[in-house]
Order: C-alpha cells, then structure tokens, then sequence
C-alpha cells in the first residue's frame, strides 16, 4: 500500500504529461491566414481528427518507405514534399500502386516483342490490334 | 483525382494463366483506339509534325526510367539535374520503381510545377505542340504481366500517325500512335507537364493547377509560387484562388508591403469575401497598421461568426492596441 502511494505521483506525472503531449498535436485556434488550400478546397477548417489521421498516416508512410530500402536520411524529406491526399494514397495502397521502372529491355518485354514480330509476320494471332494498327492506313 | 492513380492496377499477379485467356477474350473485343480514332478524325490531323529535339536525353539504367524521365523534364524546364540525383528522391529499391506521386512531390522540391494532364491524347498533342514535353506513365505488358514504365512524349507525326517518344536507352523511340494508345491506356492515360513559372502548362484549368501551385508552398517554395500565381492571375485575372496564395506567398517571403497590394487586389474584385478580410487584416496587423486592420477583422467575423481563425484574428489585433478596442 505504501508502494502504491509512492507511486501514485510519478504515475499520474507521466499520464499527464502524455495527455498534454498528446494535445500539443491537435490543432488549436490560432490568428494567421487562410491557408491557400483552404480557399482551393472550399473547405475553411479542417476537421481535428482528419489532421490527425493525416499526421499518422505520414508516420505509416516513412515507415512503409523504409521497410522498402529507401535511406533514412531520406525519406523525411520525401514524405514532407507530399500532399497530405498523396500521403494517404501510399499510406493504403503501396503495394497496389504501379511503380513504374522495369527495364525496357526486361524479358516480359521480349516475350512481349516475339510476340508481336510472330503476329506481324502473321505467325500467330495473339494481339488482335497489332492487324487493326497496321491495316489501320 | 485519386482514382486516376490506382484505378489501372488492380491486377498485380505476376501470372495467371486463368487471366492471360480472360485478357485475350477481353482483348478480341476491346482492341479499339478509340482516343487515336478520335484525334485522327479531328482538325488536329491536320497539324504538321512537331517534335522537340532540344529535350535532352538520359538513358536509363536498369529499372530506372523514373529518375530518367524526371531528369529530362526537369532539365528542359531549367532545373540542371542528374537522374542520378533524382533516385534518392523517386526511387523505391524494394518495388524496382517509381510512384507517380513521388514524381510530382520530387517536382516540387525542385521549385517546378508538376501538372497532371487530363487522361485526353489531345492534352499531350497540345503540350507537345505548345513547347512542353509529357512525361508518360505506360504499361508495356499487360493487367497479367505488369511492365511499368515511364518514357516522356516529344514530338507528333500526325500523317504517319506516329509518336516520338524519349524511352529508355531509345533517345527517338517512334511508336505507331494505336501502340502508343494500348500502352497509356493501361496505365490509365496518366501523363504530367513540368512547368518553370511563369510559363503555364497550355492545358492548365484554374483549379487544378492552383492545387498543384499551392504544393510548392507546402515545401518551401514561396518565391516559385509567388511567380506561379501571378501567371495565373494573367490567365485568370478574378481568380479568387490565384489573388490569395500571390498574397500569402509573398507574407510567408516576409514581403508584407506585397502580400498587402495582393489582398487588397483580392479585395477590390471579391468584396465582402472572409478570407480576403481576414489575411488583410492579419498582414496590416503585422505591419504595425492596427486601426486599418481591425475593421476589417471584424468584418470577417460578422461574415462567418463561427470561424475560430477569424476570431482570433480579431482578439490577437484588439490585443495588439488596446486603445482601439471598443
């Protein structure tokens, strides 16, 4: 019991302390200007809890970033330079997003290639538009 | 706007054999161009061929035709920058690529504005032809065997129907326009301009691009912004939009006696408007101009009573000369 009143003190420290750093996230009134988004948007405040959602998707975003080998001394500037519309989309679709960069020279592109030469030649008949683009003129 | 980003990519598999015969079905009836057929028939198959040949050329390295592709654009609008400085910034080793959207948030942080285009073969032939090269997102293969790639459009040949195209290790890569269109097509037409303002993207629609132009504030950009919103305001003189970010981009600059002549623009075209009271105010404020910017305050907030921001607006400028208040 006594234990348990010593701590009591450094307990309900640390509890408040996390409240009011908890706090120092969400957005509080200040004087300033419309933001030039606001105006874009037609939207003039933004709801506290989507600012919210949007200041830990950044955090799921930087660490979506660096499990996929981007430098750490990078990926903050990287994902500072998004929107928070952007964030969002990488922070829910990653894996789903198209990443462009196979090399052209790929072999999906050369099966892809054979292909089209054995249908020009008239070999096979796989890509119905390669007789559409030709016979196009 | 989002769905552009996402809506092409539903199908990752690598292989599936079930879906490469449910793509041939599908392709049997869907091999129509109907952009290309559509642009052929109009006054814009007239046109003679354009091509841009002073868009310089960077040849890819393995998986990195985002860095390349950048670089081009980039360079053509005034940024002197190496693809390889650019995979820091786009490139994602784990994925072998390049998000679209890491494209446009590396533009920004270049000072430039990235435009996405309207998924429209026109948009690209009007850039084109008007002095912009297109950065194109492709799918080389299909929805079953993914072959993402970006390449950057640079000239027309309306009567032989071609497109020149920047690809890869190709400095003049030329497609047949139908080719050009499966491939773009799959990628869900997605294509971006990258503009040094003042120069506009000859597409540009208000809304849109001022979207765009207000991300470079978001990094920092205030000086790029501020030119880009004066185009804009060549453009489209009353916009509303363009007024407030010229204003507020030269206040973030700390060009008060600017960002004043802005609002009071905004002002005299959208009186009565909250927003331009409101920044005005706060920028006279900061001034030291505190008896012509708490009418104006007040103004705001009998417009929108409840508006936290305009509020405070009001107390901090009452705060500020306590003689003035009522």
């Amino acid at each position: 019991m006594q234990m348990f009143r010593r701590l009591t003190r450094p307990v309900a420290l640390t509890v408040t302390c996390f409240f009011i750093s908890l706090s120092l996230h969400l957005p509080v009134a200040q004087a300033g200007l419309v933001p030039t988004d606001n105006v874009l948007t037609n939207t003039l405040t933004t709801p506290a809890h989507a600012r919210v959602a949007t200041w830990l998707g950044r955090d799921d975003v930087k660490a979506e970033l660096l499990a996929r080998g981007v430098s750490p001394d990078q990926v903050r500037a990287r994902v500072d330079a998004l929107t928070d519309e952007e964030a969002s989309l990488l922070a829910s679709k990653i894996d789903q997003l198209p990443a462009g960069g196979d090399s052209i020279l790929g072999l999906a592109v050369l099966v892809f290639l054979v292909l089209l030469f054995t249908d020009i030649m008239g070999w096979t008949d796989i890509f119905p538009f390669t007789k559409k683009g030709s016979a196009k003129k | 706007m989002i769905d552009v980003f996402f809506a092409h990519c539903r199908h990752t598999a690598r292989f599936w054999p079930g879906g490469f015969f449910l793509s041939l079905i599908l392709l049997a009836g869907g091999c129509a161009t109907p952009q290309s057929d559509r642009l052929l028939a109009s006054p814009f198959a007239h046109t003679p061929a354009v091509e841009l040949t002073a868009v310089p050329f960077f040849a890819q390295t393995q998986y990195q035709c985002g860095p390349a592709s950048l670089a081009m654009v980039l360079n053509w609008a005034g940024v002197p920058i190496a693809p390889e400085d650019l995979v820091p910034q786009v490139y994602l080793p784990e994925r072998q690529g390049s998000f679209q959207v890491e494209l446009l948030a590396a533009t920004r942080r270049q000072g430039r504005v990235p435009y996405v285009l309207s998924p429209q073969l026109e948009s690209v032939v009007s850039e084109v032809t008007a002095g912009n090269p297109v950065l194109v997102l492709q799918n080389l293969g299909y929805s079953w065997h993914t072959q993402w790639h970006y390449a950057v459009v640079v000239g027309f040949d309306m009567p032989q129907e071609e497109v020149v195209l920047r690809s890869g290790t190709e400095a003049r890569h030329v497609v047949s326009m139908q080719l050009f269109e499966h491939t773009w097509a799959r990628s869900g037409h997605w294509a971006m301009v990258v503009t040094a303002p003042p120069r506009l993207p000859e597409t540009a629609e208000e809304l849109p691009y001022l979207r765009s132009v207000a991300t470079l504030e978001q990094v920092q950009r205030h000086a790029e912004a501020a030119a880009a919103y004066s185009a804009a305001l060549q453009r489209w003189p009353t916009s509303l939009g363009a007024h407030i970010g010229l204003g507020n981009s030269r206040y973030a600059m700390g060009d008060l006696a600017g960002a004043e002549a802005a609002f009071r623009q905004a002002l005299a075209i959208h009186p009565d408007t909250a927003v331009v009271l409101n920044n005005l105010a706060q920028t006279l404020a900061d001034h030291g101009q505190l008896d012509q910017a708490q009418p104006l305050a007040v103004r705001a907030t009998q417009l929108e009573p409840t508006n936290a921001l305009y509020r405070e607006t009001l107390e901090e400028v009452r705060r500020r000369a306590p003689r003035a208040a009522p």
